[in-house]
C-alpha cells in the first residue's frame, strides 16, 4: 500500500517527531509508515485521516 | 595515492570491522572470566560433556549478551543510536530508555539461556540453581511487559508476527522430528535441545522481522 505521508507532513512542516506525537506513536513507526515498511492498523489510518483532515482514501492507496 | 578512511569505507565494512572489535573485547573478557573461574575453583575438575545443544545455547547467550551490550553503548550517544533507529535527528529521552530496556531484556536472556550449562557445570545443587533461574525469569517477564506495554502497534506487530511465524515454523520442526524419532529415523530429542532450537528460530524470525519493518 502506498500512502502520502511524507509530503503531507511536509506541506505541514511537521517533523517526524511532531506527527509522532499527534499520533500517539514511536518516531520509528512514523518512518516505518513513511517507507512503506508498514500498514498502519485501521484505527491508527482513522487517526492519521483526522490529524490531515483528508478521507483516508486521498492518503492511502493500492 | 588514495588512502581508505573510515569515512569512506562501505557499511558492510563498518560492520565488519565494529563486529570484530567486538569478538576482540569479548574474546578477552571471555578467557579472563575462564581463567578466574578455573583459579576459583581449582577442583572443579573436567566440565560435564556438552552437547550439540550446549554449545548452540552458549552461542545464542552470546549473540544476545553481544546484542545488549552493543545497543547499551549505542544509547550513550543520542545521534549514534537516532542513526541506528533510523530516525531523523538524534534520539529522544523516551528512545533512549526504550533501549535501555530492550538492552536488558537481551542480556537477561542470553544470562538465563547460558545459566543451567553454568550451574551443572558448577556444581550447584539443582533446587537452588533452579531458584535462580526462576527468580531471573519472573524479572525478564516482568521486563518484556513493561516494553510490551510502553510499545506502540507497530512494536506489537513485530512481536506477534515473529511469534507466529515461530509457532508455524516450530511446530513443522517439531512434527518432522517427532515422526523421525517414532520410525526409529532420528535420535531421541530431550526438552533443552527443543527449546534451544525454538529460541534460535525465534531470535532469527524477529532479526528478520524487525529489519523488514525498518525498525533496524
Amino acid at each position: 500500500m502506498n500512502n502520502r505521508l511524507k509530503v503531507l507532513r511536509a506541506e505541514r512542516n511537521w517533523s517526524q517527531a511532531q506527527l509522532a506525537e499527534h499520533l500517539g506513536v514511536s518516531r520509528q513507526t512514523v518512518n516505518a509508515l513513511e517507507t512503506g515498511r508498514y500498514d498502519p492498523s485501521l484505527p491508527l489510518a482513522f487517526k492519521i485521516a483526522r490529524i490531515f483532515e483528508q478521507p483516508i482514501e486521498s492518503i492511502f492507496s493500492e | 595515492m588514495t588512502t581508505l578512511s573510515p569515512a569512506r569505507l562501505p557499511a558492510w565494512a563498518h560492520t565488519a570491522l565494529r563486529l570484530l572489535a567486538i569478538a576482540v573485547v569479548f574474546g578477552i573478557a571471555g578467557y579472563g572470566v575462564g581463567w578466574l573461574l578455573a583459579e576459583r575453583f581449582p577442583d572443579a575438575g573436567a566440565l560435564p560433556d556438552f552437547r550439540w545443544a550446549d554449545l548452540a545455547a552458549g552461542g545464542l547467550a552470546l549473540v544476545l549478551v553481544v546484542a545488549a551490550v552493543s545497543t547499551l553503548i549505542a544509547s550513550l550517544s543520542p545521534v549514534r543510536l537516532g542513526r541506528l533507529l533510523k530516525l531523523e535527528g538524534p534520539a529522544g529521552a523516551r528512545e533512549i530508555s526504550d533501549a535501555r530496556l530492550q538492552a536488558l531484556v537481551f542480556g537477561l536472556s542470553g544470562v538465563i539461556m547460558a545459566m543451567p550449562m553454568a550451574i551443572a557445570a558448577l556444581g550447584v545443587s539443582p533446587l537452588a540453581g533452579l531458584l535462580a533461574v526462576g527468580v531471573l525469569l519472573a524479572i525478564h517477564t516482568a521486563l518484556n511487559l513493561k516494553a510490551w506495554r510502553g510499545g506502540d502497534e507497530l512494536i506489537r506487530r513485530v512481536v506477534t508476527d515473529s511469534a507466529s511465524v515461530t509457532f508455524w515454523l516450530g511446530q513443522g520442526l517439531l512434527f518432522v522430528w517427532a515422526a523421525a524419532e517414532r520410525l526409529g529415523a532420528a535420535p531421541v530429542l530431550t526438552a533443552w535441545d527443543a527449546y534451544v532450537v525454538l529460541m534460535g528460530l525465534y531470535l532469527t524470525v524477529s532479526m528478520v522481522m524487525t529489519i523488514r519493518r525498518g525498525l533496524a
